[in-house]
């Protein structure tokens, strides 16, 4: 076991690491030549909103993550594949299409609410689905993949029906983009996100219990059902207002807790913060990699995925996973 | 002597059928009987996990779903019949989880009898079934060990002998009647007739849901009850130091 020291250790790597990549995105601004006002307005109009979105929405992605594989036991568990995100950009998606010209101005307020509701309800639905069909965790997943392929079936007949503008839009929900955050949206969400990843972080301790079964966490005085309960509606919460800011990412909350778990072991205690962190600095890298580039429109869930894909088979071969 | 379970007309649907028992501190109790017969569920009801659908049950005076969980989780513990692990925590960390003071040290006591020390690197589910049995029962016994070292634990554990060695089985058991001597009660299911009947103080035997004998070992370790219990023919002999007890065939029709 990893001694007291070597956790602060890490815990300050990572923390350095996103410290240093927010500075990297802030720096490109104030490296170019412009007039000094300009780069105040555009740093405070949209690189702060920029970073704050990435870190936020890779923070709440990855920690959710890992809560929801430690609290359904199955490492197949991401705000994804649990159907949290689908349900939520699926609210967006019909949002974005009925919402009448009038009203538009109103999205950002209309666009977080319509997430949470998305979330909370899928989340409800397949508690609910799973506590019927004997509350197993192997069925909350494969309800969870039922509603997030029928969410996507859904989606995939909207496009069927909206012009150009819209499509455009519906991709970034189904792709993710940290391009579209603004101070509105992110002054309603962000709050939000960080008490999501508060309470999460607080339950590490009950968290660890869990790997040992229902039972002997009751025994030690983990009240299950009720823990179970209040993470998966903070994972909703937290992940709605994720897919408020920035759409449907892929793939974070698989991909960080397992790669870290090959580094950090299971404690709990040590790992969500550290995936809040490298969660951050996932999406970070992502909007350095557009910035530099100058690909604005990079879709981040193809960044995700392409990074992801390779890193997960390397974490299944280290035998992580079984 | 001060009773530590009052059950009283207790009953869990299709489980459990008005079970009554009174239980005294500092005992060894072994459960018998066969497959189904409401055995962890007596043992899940005793320990507040499941609660009975009808009477009550006393812990220490009190009714048991009346004590805080925090304070029940300081002094009984739970041994379920494990599932399997998904993750790959490693002993160390899987044991440290569940200690009092968050450390992975096992008590020299528990590390003379379990033998767990070896392990500490590896993951629990690369484990045989009979060492992550060690390491449970290890975790079960580490959770409550402060109360153990004062005599006042509650300990119920389900088939803890499953897949343990002969030299773990008498370790382990050789360690309940340790931990009985301090005063601490203990509750085992087990399938082993003979090594409850030399090893349990007192034997509950439970078919159908119900308890059909409950008395020590001397009283009702008899080949008439054995044989109403588990549908066999046996032979009970009384030897210098042991009770010698044999299976001859089921009961046939």
């Amino acid at each position: 076991m990893a001694g007291k020291s070597a956790h602060k250790s890490a815990f300050l790597l990572a923390f350095s690491v996103s410290a240093v990549l927010v500075l990297a995105v802030l720096a490109r601004v104030w490296l170019q030549d412009t007039p000094l006002s300009l780069k105040q307005h555009i740093t405070l109009a949209l690189q702060i909103p920029l970073v704050l979105t990435a870190v936020l929405v890779g923070a709440v992605l990855a920690v959710s993550g890992a809560t929801l594989q430690v609290v359904l036991r199955n490492p197949l568990a991401d705000p994804g594949i649990v159907g949290i995100t689908s349900g939520a950009s699926l609210v967006a998606a019909v949002l974005l299409l009925i919402t009448p010209d009038w009203a538009k101005g109103y999205l950002h307020y209309i666009l977080p609410l319509g997430c949470f509701i998305g979330a909370l309800t899928t989340t409800f639905v397949i508690y609910r689905l799973a506590r019927t069909l004997l509350g197993s965790a192997t069925a909350v997943i494969l309800s969870g993949i039922a509603i997030s392929t029928l969410s996507g079936a859904i989606i995939g007949w909207l496009y069927l029906f909206s012009d150009a503008q819209s499509l455009r839009n519906l991709t970034f929900w189904l792709m993710g983009s940290v391009y579209q955050a603004s101070w509105p949206i992110l002054l309603v969400s962000g709050p939000i996100i960080v008490l999501s990843l508060a309470y999460q972080i607080k339950q590490a301790v009950y968290f660890n219990r869990l790997y040992a079964g229902d039972i002997a966490a009751l025994s030690s005085g983990v009240q299950v059902q009720r823990l179970t309960e209040k993470s998966l509606i903070a994972c909703a919460i937290g992940v709605g207002a994720a897919v408020s800011i920035a759409g449907a990412i892929a793939f974070v909350g698989l991909l960080v807790p397992h790669v870290l778990r090959l580094f950090l072991g299971h404690d709990n205690r040590l790992l969500l913060p550290i995936s809040g962190l490298c969660g951050a600095s996932l999406l970070l890298m992502v909007v350095l990699a557009s910035e530099y580039t100058g690909a604005i429109t990079l879709p981040v869930s193809m960044i995700t995925a392409t990074l992801g894909g390779p890193l997960l088979v390397w974490a299944l071969l280290k035998g992580q996973l079984r | 002597m001060k009773a530590t379970f009052e059950v009283d007309k207790v009953s869990v649907s299709h489980r459990l059928k008005e079970v009554d028992l009174t239980i005294p501190s500092g005992r060894c109790i072994h459960i018998l009987g066969p497959n189904g017969a409401g055995k962890s569920t007596l043992l899940n009801t005793l320990g507040a996990i499941v609660p009975a659908t009808a009477g009550q049950v006393l812990l220490n005076q009190r009714p048991i779903e009346a004590w805080p969980l925090p304070v029940l989780a300081s002094f009984r513990s739970i041994l379920a019949q494990h599932s399997e692990a998904v993750f790959s925590v490693s002993v160390a960390d899987y044991l440290s989880f569940f200690s009092h003071d968050e450390q992975s040290i096992v008590p020299t006591m528990l590390e003379k009898a379990l033998e767990v020390g070896g392990y500490f690197s590896q993951s629990i589910n690369r484990l045989s079934g009979g060492e992550r049995q060690r390491v449970e029962i290890c975790r079960s016994l580490m959770q409550v060990w402060p109360a153990i070292e004062q005599g006042e634990a509650v300990l119920l554990l389900d088939e803890p002998l499953q897949g343990l060695d002969i030299r773990h089985q008498y370790g382990f058991l050789a360690l309940c009647t340790r931990l009985c001597e301090l005063g601490n009660t203990l509750i085992l299911s087990c399938h082993d007739i003979s090594l409850s009947a030399n090893y349990g103080q007192d034997i509950i035997f439970m078919k159908h849901g119900q308890v059909t004998s409950y008395g020590a070992v001397g009283e009702v370790m008899t080949a008439q009850n054995l044989e109403n219990t588990f549908d066999c023919h046996f032979a009970v002999k009384e030897r210098d130091d042991f009770l010698e007890i044999q299976v001859c065939a089921p009961i046939v029709g």
